[in-house]
């Protein structure tokens, strides 16, 4: 209950912080996204399958919506609200059909699998332009149709609270499901398949189950995409998608329900805002991401939540000394390491960008290779005062233990 | 009837350069049990190392120098990153190499730039006709690297030793750990000569075809079919597989058969994933690949 007030709390607040335009369009982008993110969660965090191919399901879902659009501006009487469920029904079935090949073994297979299924469905799709529309797609007008009484497809704001009616009842069917055998089931399959294949069910009918609600989701938020965008075109197919939908759900936390929000708003950022700051925001998330699955398999929003939930007894400690240096030299070496990451960014576009580059209130000179020295031994020194800080608190918390 | 011949060795050619790839990946696959997303990442960094070696050293040079320089980063990462990682299960660490494939890209795109690169071969092998055939000398050249590769593998793999404890390492790592052999060393072998292979591939194919960022993201998941449909962990499988693969993708381009109102040509990207999807279904253990794997 708490969790629902505060979801919706936050869902009516930010709109009002972004205001309409450009923010709004961007916060409904991220809901979509978000929906795209709680099907992969459902998949990944709930029943440890690792699909590499889930554009198949997104873009299915999409195409299945615009093509109900499509026959509403041609004068059906199809409710525009309702082409998202639709849409998810749809493509629910063709992970059904999919499914069964797909989910037999887990693991490395079901990798392999996926991945070969969304590279068919992305060579496919242009060779068939009655359907798919070819090189520029399909598109279709979200203001035709039934209004269904005062839903009107020409308002943002509509939009914006249609996304987030599908967003709240995916997130509250969600959690309604976890809680059941159903739930049970698939949990039990990841973490012991065998054992429960003697207890009861057929551990690859329980994978293929929720294979098939994990791409009903997807099919829903590929709707909201094609009601949102009014267009889709093959590229909806790119398997480069599901690796991004992998990456942002895996990145922001696939075990929470506030990963799955986080995840969607940053697949947003990471298309819009953040190539705008910096040319390298690919490479830092990459890396980021390396580093989460090697340290923080709990993902961001995991980590916030162990911060959150922290033993109270702990948190009221002042850190010591070494922690605050450690800290500092992290800090330091990101600031350097990145500084340099910048520069050769720009020093691939000398001609156009100029050799002048400001960074944290240094003024870098490119044509100089002192800068770059300087940069690097700056980076090198504060690497080795975290290492060697690092180093010291380990030997420090096992003394103390000992 | 010589066209046939020229694209059945065109065929070949593509095959064999497959196989070079998949080869590391299944051994990789057998006896570490993880999928290396970052394969194809390899691939490409062995073209772009190539490139950027032959500039100073010439083409002959960069074609030993690339691969080992690859294979020595490849056993690297096992080493720093994967290793730390065994504990974690496999998961952590497929997830860690689909991460560095991130990386990679952008670390390429970063170095070389987003524009294909204008890299050829030597003018020695950039001839048309071999023996009156219209066979360009480019993929006689690479039929024989690969050949010459591959029969190494396998004199290494069932002739020595090393390849004993390799084989044995796949099956039963605690046994031929109790045995005294170091499996971790193993699996950093085995890891860094799969990227070396990969490596060589890239070499072959970044200089025949073409050296572009994109050239990991199209040849990875042919890779990962020639692994599903020969079989997993099966050398042999992939072999076949890989032949297989290639022979169908070179056919359905040259002969551009009329299928209704599609040509065959606009299918031959879609071709290797219809075969996979058909496996699944009529044999899902793959060609030789083991039952209830």
């Amino acid at each position: 209950m708490r969790r629902a007030l505060f979801l919706v709390l936050l869902l009516l607040l930010l709109p009002m912080w972004t205001g309409q335009g450009h923010g709004l369009s961007l916060l409904t982008q991220m809901g979509v996204a978000a929906m795209a993110c709680l099907s992969y969660q459902w998949l990944w965090g709930q029943g440890g399958m690792l699909s590499f191919g889930q554009a198949v399901y997104t873009g299915a879902g999409a195409y299945l919506a615009v093509h109900l659009m499509r026959m509403a501006d041609a004068g059906w009487p199809v409710p525009m609200v309702l082409v998202p469920l639709l849409a998810g029904l749809g493509t629910a079935f063709l992970a059904w059909a999919l499914g069964g090949i797909s989910t037999r073994r887990p693991g490395a297979a079901l990798a392999m699998i996926t991945l070969g299924l969304g590279e068919l469905a992305w060579a496919l799709a242009p060779v068939f332009p009655s359907v798919f529309g070819g090189e520029g797609g399909l598109s279709a007008d979200r203001t035709a149709g039934l209004s269904l009484g005062i839903w009107q497809g020409a308002n943002p704001w509509h939009l914006y609270a249609l996304v987030c009616v599908y967003l709240l009842l995916a997130l509250w069917g969600l959690g309604k499901v976890e809680h059941s055998p159903l739930g049970l089931y698939v949990r039990a399959v990841r973490e012991q398949a065998g054992r429960l294949a003697h207890v009861g069910p057929d551990p690859h009918r329980v994978r293929w189950t929720a294979f098939v609600l994990a791409g009903g989701i997807a099919g829903v938020a590929g709707g909201l995409s094609a009601m949102v965008f009014e267009i889709v075109t093959p590229e909806a197919f790119n398997p480069v998608r599901s690796g991004e939908l992998l990456l942002f759900t895996v990145l922001a936390g696939s075990r929470h329900w506030a990963g799955a929000l986080l995840g969607g708003a940053l697949t947003v950022l990471a298309h819009t805002t953040l190539p705008q700051w910096t040319p390298a925001s690919g490479l830092y998330l990459g890396v980021l991401f390396m580093v989460l699955v090697t340290r923080a398999p709990q993902g961001l929003a995991g980590l916030a939540l162990q911060w959150w939930r922290r033993e109270p007894g702990r948190s009221l400690t002042w850190p010591k000394p070494v922690a605050c240096l450690q800290a500092v030299a992290a800090l330091g070496a990101l600031g350097f390491a990145g500084g340099l990451v910048e520069m050769a960014y720009q020093y691939q576009q000398l001609s156009t960008a100029g050799s002048v580059m400001p960074w944290l209130g240094l003024t870098l000179k490119l044509d100089q290779p002192l800068h770059w020295m300087g940069m690097t031994l700056a980076a090198l020194v504060w690497a080795g005062v975290w290492a060697v800080s690092s180093t010291h608190r380990r030997h420090a918390t096992k003394e103390a233990q000992a | 009837m010589e066209f046939f011949f020229v694209s059945v060795l065109n065929g070949l050619s593509y095959g064999l350069l497959l196989f070079l790839l998949s080869a590391g990946l299944t051994l990789i696959l057998g006896i570490m049990g993880v999928l290396n997303f970052a394969h194809a990442s390899f691939y490409m960094l062995g073209a772009y190392l190539c490139y950027a070696l032959a500039q100073h050293w010439g083409f002959s040079a960069a074609l030993v120098l690339a691969p080992l320089l690859t294979g020595l980063l490849g056993a690297g990462f096992e080493h720093l990153v994967m290793r730390p990682l065994h504990r974690q299960g496999h998961v952590a660490e497929l997830l860690v190499t689909f991460g560095l494939s991130y990386v990679v890209l952008e670390l390429i795109q970063l170095l070389w730039g987003r524009a294909p690169l204008s890299f050829s071969l030597p003018q020695a092998l950039q001839g048309t006709s071999v023996w009156m055939l219209d066979l360009p000398v480019s993929r006689l050249f690479i039929m024989a690297v690969s050949l010459c590769v591959l029969v190494a593998l396998w004199w290494l793999l069932h002739r020595t030793r090393t390849g004993l404890v390799v084989q044995a390492a796949i099956t039963h790592p605690d046994m031929v750990q109790a045995l005294g052999h170091n499996v971790p060393a193993v699996r950093m072998l085995v890891f860094g000569v799969g990227s070396a292979l990969a490596g060589l591939a890239g070499v072959l194919a970044g200089s025949t075809f073409v050296t572009e960022p994109a050239m990991a993201g199209a040849m990875g998941a042919v890779v990962f079919v020639v692994v599903v449909v020969g079989g997993m962990g099966s050398l042999l499988g992939a072999f076949v597989a890989s032949l297989l693969v290639g022979m169908l993708q070179t056919l359905a381009l040259s002969w551009d058969l009329p299928l209704g109102s599609i040509s065959s040509a606009r299918l031959a990207p879609a071709l290797p994933f219809v075969l996979m999807v058909l496996m699944l279904i009529w044999r899902p253990q793959g060609l030789l690949g083991k039952q209830g794997d």
